[in-house]
């Protein structure tokens, strides 16, 4: 019970060992560029990167040599070890960024980098069009690299393995049982991303160099718009994200890498065995294809009332692609922000919140509620209804499918409606806040504080360049409490009240 | 998910990313088909028209 009574000096040491692990990986993934930059003469990125780098890898050397420990990881240290990833991740992996001179201060470096390891995808970047291939480059890799764990992907590669990493394993906001083998899981989610990866970018670049962009070009679009898509982040090398492209080609196979990255890689499994009836069988596609189907069937409704859109392939374009876009966390978008309130009606941008809210699949890349929380919730709600109706010697069994056929037990949904509360607490703080602050109205605060807290990442022009910085601080915390799931910050929290509140742990008799 | 001892093959592989992109296809064929039919339906009843 560390998270209660008040941590050791072991427990601290622990915590910062695998912290410095995390840093050493972070410290890795700026490498990665450079050989681009060197080879492009991006001396500033280059520079930055270095220095960033340099900084990361120096503390998880310094954490590495002086605080092993021999203590077992527990759930409550793997716990804070995730939720100190993603704020001081975020903090270390804004170094280059700030370097770099394309952001306003330090704060919108942070942002960024937040944005980027949440696989929010918003983005606060001066002059994005003209920016380095290589700063590009680093950008999408913290996406891949925080939609895929960042902790998983530096653990799995590093540790030696065993219960010590599935514990931060299923800290990460992956509450299905990842057991009997971490490592294993690890890898076979490299080996889907890897063949996604493969297939993506070719099918990118085929589809780029027919809209007429130059091989290398098509080459860059590829890789960065793979890494956004299968990490449903949404950055893009663009200001004017995928507008740019005009080519529907290109949004077909974007399309196609968002659904790929919001399944949940236990499906992708099912699919990799040849169980491909899992796909019919599974809670969450059902709920994201009844969800979804109702939303587009909202959507068209609202866009066709409000006349924005004169035809089916303009309504498919626009508004099925940014519907795919929000359910799935990506946020990529093929409109001007702005219309979304001003041309789009009420019914449209309704739906729109709705998709961005429920998001992906849980144990996918995908950020928001999850379909999973959602059915479970809904299931728990029928549950005690049936329980009312019925007899009282009856016996109500409520199940779902998830791999195979599961009772719904009653920690289960409580689990599941607990974290969907907080996710609807922060919406409603997060558009509470800008209301007060920030001169925006109801549904423009409520639109932003929705795709900030579910890491969307749609925006409809109030992230930018010089946004109020208060605002961009109380949107990173959204973006982690989102990232996180809520839980492990609690626990972090916890954590640092314990400090204060509860009396030094009494040295136990060896 | 309960990743086993099974070991992919690179068929595996294309078989995967076959099956999802057929389901990713078809499901957006169904929504187009949806999208085409709300918006027949708003047209006959002169919705936007």
């Amino acid at each position: 019970m560390s998270a209660v009574l008040r941590p050791s000096v072991e427990d601290l040491r622990l915590i910062g060992f695998y912290l410095g692990r995390v840093l050493t990986g972070l410290g890795l993934l700026m490498l990665v560029p450079l050989p681009l930059a060197a080879v492009l003469r991006e001396w500033n990125a280059l520079s930055a990167l270095l220095l960033g780098a340099g900084i990361a890898l120096t503390l998880g050397a310094l954490a590495d040599a002086h605080l092993r420990s021999r203590r077992q990881l527990g759930w409550s240290h793997g716990m804070v070890v995730v939720a100190l990833a993603w704020i001081v991740g975020s903090a270390v992996a804004a170094v280059p960024m700030h370097v770099s001179g394309r952001f306003a201060d330090p704060l919108a470096a942070l942002f960024e980098a937040a944005s980027a390891l949440t696989t929010t995808g918003m983005s606060v970047i001066n002059d994005l069009d003209h920016l380095e291939a290589s700063m590009n480059l680093y950008r999408h890799l913290l996406q891949i690299a925080g939609g895929l764990g960042i902790l998983i992907v530096v653990l799995a590669l590093f540790s030696a393995g065993g219960s010590r990493v599935s514990t931060l394993y299923v800290s990460e906001a992956r509450d299905e049982r990842i057991l009997p083998n971490v490592l294993r899981t690890s890898r076979f989610i490299a080996r889907v991303t890897v063949a996604f990866g493969v297939a993506g970018t070719t099918a990118l670049a085929v589809a780029l160099l027919a809209a007429g962009f130059g091989p290398w070009r098509a080459l860059e679009h590829a890789v960065s718009l793979f890494f956004s898509s299968f990490s449903t982040g949404g950055f893009s090398v663009m200001q004017s994200s995928m507008i740019a492209y005009h080519a529907p080609a290109v949004e077909v196979v974007v399309l196609l890498i968002m659904f790929a990255g919001m399944l949940s890689f236990g499906l992708h499994h099912a699919v990799w065995r040849g169980d491909v009836a899992e796909v019919r069988r599974h809670v969450e596609t059902r709920t994201l294809a009844l969800v979804g189907t109702s939303l587009l069937v909202l959507l068209t409704v609202g866009l066709v009332r409000s006349g924005t859109y004169g035809d089916v392939t303009a309504i498919l374009r626009r508004g099925l692609f940014t519907l795919v876009s929000a359910i799935s966390s990506t946020g990529h978008q093929v409109n001007a922000g702005d219309t979304y309130l001003s041309d789009w009606g009420v019914l449209a941008p309704a739906a729109l919140v709705g998709a961005m809210a429920i998001g992906g699949m849980a144990s996918s890349t995908a950020g928001g509620i999850k379909a999973l929380r959602v059915a479970l919730a809904v299931k728990a709600v029928v549950h005690d209804i049936r329980r009312f109706l019925l007899p009282e010697s009856a016996v109500v069994v409520t199940t779902y499918h998830v791999g195979r056929r599961r009772i719904l037990r009653p920690d289960v949904s409580r689990a599941a409606t607990t974290v969907l509360l907080l996710y609807v607490v922060s919406f409603l703080l997060g558009t509470m806040v800008a209301l007060t602050y920030g001169g925006l109205d109801v549904t423009q605060a409520l639109f932003e504080a929705v795709s900030v807290g579910a890491n969307i990442g749609i925006s409809i022009g109030v992230v930018q360049p010089g946004m109020p910085s208060w605002l961009q601080l109380v949107y990173v915390v959204q973006m982690l409490l989102g990232r996180l799931e809520f839980v492990a910050v609690l626990v972090l929290v916890g954590y640092l009240l314990s400090f204060v509140r509860t009396p030094r742990r009494r040295r136990r008799p060896s | 998910m309960v990743v086993g001892r099974e070991r992919f093959t690179p068929r595996a592989d294309v078989r995967g990313v076959a099956t999802v992109v057929a389901v990713g296809l078809g499901m957006l064929g169904v929504a187009a088909a949806v999208v085409a039919g709300v918006v027949a339906v708003l047209r006959l009843a002169g919705v936007g028209a």
